[in-house]
């Protein structure tokens, strides 16, 4: 199986989350992918961050996560069989957040879905709303 | 020839997590699988032709030192096969250690959202009218 991590994954990785850290020592470093989108995405949030130390460590983290996974050749670009599918997401109501304050998956983040979608691969997110939404996408949430 | 499978399977065993310990048992590996004693640098100095024809062989040669100083003689080839089955084995979090990869002390959560504005040459108002159901087929 190959995974490609979601964007929100890849943060959670280079802050310690306790249970993307455990799940990490579970894989094999060749069956992990990451969307070069997820790499910008990562890049501006840590960009907004106010705390410079902060922002340092999480440049430093994410740095080294891609180094490591360059080894494996393992960073995804966003190619046309991706976009294609793209395009289709982005015609649907994916919803990242429901409830009161519903909050829709941004189309960086579709990019990273239908990345997945468009190489087969098992896309590493914490429960979501839009992962039952769309067909064929498979999950796996640590 | 190449390298003896059992070696590289050996090499997945390794503990990879202290440098000092791995030093060690790399030592042991290496020493367990040679073709003969590893040699002094006088041996392996007075017979380097034979040294190196073992070598290109798949036989690695070692030249004795103190430990962790022991140099290694092998083909270019073989080092492929040690790096190939080291790396295959590899899980992701041993990946990231060698790396040097530290975590941040705290994480970030990333901006969700569809804004308007921001998105990728969409006309917004389209999409929303072309919003379809959960079944479209992708």
């Amino acid at each position: 199986m190959v995974y490609l991590l979601s964007s929100q994954s890849l943060l959670d990785m280079l802050g310690d989350e306790l249970a993307m850290k455990a799940w990490t020592g579970t894989v094999q470093a060749n069956s992990i992918k990451l969307s070069s989108v997820s790499i910008g995405q990562a890049l501006y949030q840590i960009e907004q961050e106010q705390d410079a130390n902060l922002r340092a460590e999480l440049d430093d983290a994410l740095e080294k996560t891609i180094r490591s996974l360059q080894i494996y050749e393992g960073i995804v670009p966003f190619d046309a069989s991706a976009a294609r599918t793209w395009s289709k997401l982005m015609r649907m109501k994916l919803l990242h957040q429901d409830g009161s304050n519903p909050i829709e998956v941004s189309s960086e983040s579709r990019m990273v879905v239908a990345t997945a979608l468009a190489k087969g691969f098992t896309l590493v997110d914490a429960a979501r709303p839009f992962h039952s939404t769309v067909q064929r996408l498979k999950v796996i949430s640590p | 020839m190449v390298m003896k499978l059992g070696f590289l399977t050996a090499l997945q065993d390794l503990p990879v997590q202290d440098n000092s310990e791995l030093e060690k048992a790399l030592a042991e590996l290496l020493i367990s699988h040679l073709f003969d004693q590893p040699l002094t640098v006088r041996k392996a100095r007075d017979n380097f032709s034979s040294v190196n024809r073992l070598a290109r062989q798949g036989n690695l040669q070692i030249i004795k030192g103190a430990p962790g100083e022991e140099t290694v003689i092998l083909s270019v080839k073989d080092l492929a096969a040690i790096i190939k089955a080291a790396v295959r084995e590899m899980t992701f979090a041993e990946a990231l250690d060698v790396s040097g990869f530290k975590p941040a002390r705290q994480r970030i959560e990333l901006t969700e959202g569809l804004r308007v504005g921001h998105d990728l040459a969409l006309n917004v108002k389209k999409v929303k009218s072309k919003q379809i159901e959960a079944s479209a087929a992708l």
